[in-house]
């Protein structure tokens, strides 16, 4: 199996996880993304919410959220030995919480310290995510791309929940890495 | 040196920099690349006089990736660098029930030697 074809797999698997657990996947995109289609996933998020009465908050959080781990893929995630940077994407509604979830090409060298930085954010409580924000916004470094390091920790203190993580890993190069925040409904 | 002028789009603010030293920011803050987008927005801070009688920063964000933040709270420690602070005024208004766009203002305030006025705002 190669790449695309592996990535559509656990993109049709993802799919299948919403549908087990009779939830409502309502957004959801595999494929390249670009600044345009950022802004329109999101804005379409942002529409939906408040079409379903969400309340305001959370529509802010999730439409952050969306704006960080889209943004995150972009920059970050890895391409195809054909150049495609592959990607897919997918938010849903449980009975008392949303469930957004990124997933992009990863190499495997990077795999142990995207880990590490998810681990480190999971064992903190909201104040301790708090200072990891502070002192890394402080630090003041901005990468190429224009990423600051501030994304995954903005998805954690946005979503206030556990991030989950999944890795699969595609061949020797790459692997596959998923991303899940859950927010609650309350 | 002339004003400053960039167009609101879905994804960035409307950035408007007056020469006698004001720079107002509005809207939306995700650009693609928040590195290219900030960089006319730094250069024209940086081509300011140095006598200034005062430099007002009026910042009203809605939706704002953390890399913007980051580039804001820059812009925020260059008008330092530039300027006394006693000359400087930043405002940062919020929509009236927004707590997080008030919580990032409250910490500008305590990262900044500026105080920042945070101002409630009625959408």
């Amino acid at each position: 199996m190669n790449v695309l074809e592996s990535c559509k797999e656990k993109y049709k698997d993802s799919k299948q996880f919403f549908e087990n657990k009779d939830a409502t996947l309502f957004l959801t995109h595999f494929g390249e993304l670009d600044s345009e289609k950022i802004t329109n996933l999101s804005s379409k998020s942002e529409e939906h919410l408040i079409e379903i009465g969400a309340a305001k908050r959370t529509v802010r959080n999730i439409f952050n959220i969306l704006i960080e781990g889209l943004q995150n893929i972009k920059n970050h995630g890895e391409t195809s030995p054909n150049g495609e940077q592959l990607s897919f994407f997918n938010m849903g509604e449980f009975n008392d919480q949303y469930l957004v979830s990124f997933s992009n090409l990863i190499s495997n060298g990077k795999v142990k310290s995207v880990v590490e930085a998810i681990n480190t954010l999971n064992n903190q409580d909201q104040a301790g995510v708090k200072q990891i924000y502070l002192k890394t916004l402080t630090n003041g470094e901005i990468s190429e791309k224009g990423g600051a390091g501030l994304g995954i920790i903005t998805m954690a203190m946005k979503s206030k929940n556990e991030i989950k993580y999944q890795v699969t890993k595609i061949n020797d190069d790459l692997s596959l890495i998923t991303i899940e925040t859950k927010i609650d409904k309350t | 040196m002339e004003n400053l002028y960039i167009e609101e789009t879905k994804c960035t603010p409307l950035i408007e920099g007056n020469v006698n030293g004001s720079l107002s920011i509005k809207g939306n803050c995700f650009p693609e690349n928040s590195l290219t987008f900030f960089e006319a927005i730094n250069n024209w801070i940086d081509a300011l006089p140095n006598d200034l009688s005062s430099f007002v920063m009026d910042c009203e964000l809605n939706y704002i990736a953390s890399s913007s933040v980051m580039h804001i709270f820059k812009l925020m420690q260059k008008a330092e660098e530039r300027f006394p602070v006693d000359k400087i005024e930043i405002k940062w208004k919020y929509e009236i029930d927004d707590e997080d766009i008030e919580k990032l203002g409250e910490e500008f305030n305590n990262l900044t030697k500026s105080e920042i006025k945070l101002i409630p705002v009625e959408v």
